[in-house]
């Protein structure tokens, strides 16, 4: 089965040092994804104030396949908001 | 979330899992919570190269050790839940080799050396417990190397579960089967040096096997023994009556 590497940037950095195997590209996506939707309902405030937050998704070469990227953009509107 | 237990002293609590505390001792015990101070989830209570002053110890929430590498990653080298002390002696030391992190909105003493000593020296019974707490702390960073070293993604995890749930009934933040988990999956992946992605897939091949149930900051364990056939998990490091009867059966000779 083909090795994908997932490297996070949140206010801390990760990098995949091991891999992690899975029988199709498609899955490996799939999966970033969903750990993108875990990471962003754990630590919804921790989030807002570290964004933007990705995983990248690599090879077993190191090419970068798919970035995920979770950010978000405040308007004047929320600055006396909580 | 966890103020519930925070009524009586959870080192006392800890400390009776093998003490033989009589009320003069608890009450002395309750003398290190004086000073008590309300650390925001995602707040320092001491940082890599502070020098210490005081002595910390959890009263709620929980705290984990960590230590930040220069590419800009970190790793959690352990978790301290209330009746953990951050570091029992730590004015002995110059500066902090690491710091300490508030992973939920916690509550700490902080006690100064002098009174610590008192309170140490104060019984017989209430300094070999101290003993027993501090053997035990350097007991869980040698499960957590072996985990590190050692076990599959899956079996760190798991084992992480399964030493939690025994410290936490312990201090009676684990009700039957279900316990408070407070960790992120990242927070679970700084604790077991495993990508949050791996973490994430951990959790759903226990969660799909049916072996433990996940919900908000809460885990329930479903099929323990199953969880620890995962884990490969001998409670006999934590060192508490809890371990069970035969432990020693499976444990290689020679």
């Amino acid at each position: 089965m083909p090795r994908f590497f997932f490297h996070t940037q949140t206010d801390s950095r990760m990098t995949d040092f091991d891999g992690y195997e899975l029988a199709t590209a498609s899955e490996a996506r799939q999966q970033a994804i969903q750990t993108c939707g875990q990471m962003m309902i754990d630590a919804a405030d921790a989030f807002w104030g570290s964004r933007p937050w990705s995983i990248t998704v690599t090879n077993a070469e190191g090419l970068i396949l798919w970035e995920i990227i979770m950010d978000g953009s405040a308007t004047p509107a929320s600055r006396d908001l909580t | 979330m966890m103020d519930e237990s925070a009524s009586a002293n959870p080192l006392t609590a800890k400390l009776r899992t093998i003490a033989d505390l009589s009320p003069r001792d608890s009450a002395t015990l309750d003398r290190l919570v004086q000073d008590v101070r309300d650390i925001p989830s995602g707040g320092t209570i001491i940082d890599e190269g502070d020098r210490p002053t005081r002595i910390h110890l959890v009263l709620a929430g929980w705290v984990a050790r960590m230590k930040y590498l220069s590419g800009g990653s970190r790793q959690i080298t352990g978790l301290l839940l209330p009746g953990d002390f951050c570091n029992l002696h730590a004015t002995i030391l110059d500066e902090m080799d690491h710091s300490m992190t508030a992973l939920v909105d916690a509550k700490v003493a902080f006690v100064a050396q002098d009174l610590l000593d008192d309170v140490l020296f104060s019984s017989r019974a209430v300094t070999r417990a101290f003993w027993w707490s501090t053997l035990l702390d350097e007991a869980i960073v040698r499960a957590w190397l072996v985990s590190v070293g050692r076990r599959s993604g899956l079996a760190r995890v798991a084992h992480l579960f399964c030493e939690l749930q025994v410290r936490s009934t312990r201090v009676g933040l684990a009700t039957g089967d279900t316990m408070v988990v407070p960790l992120t999956q990242e927070q679970l992946g700084d604790a077991t040096g495993l990508t949050s992605v791996h973490v994430n897939r951990m959790l759903r091949t226990l969660r799909d096997a049916e072996v433990i149930d996940v919900y908000r900051g809460r885990i329930r364990i479903i099929d323990s023994s199953e969880l620890r056939r995962i884990a490969g998990f001998d409670p006999t490091y934590l060192h508490g009556p809890e371990t069970g009867a035969g432990k020693s059966q499976h444990r290689p000779r020679g």
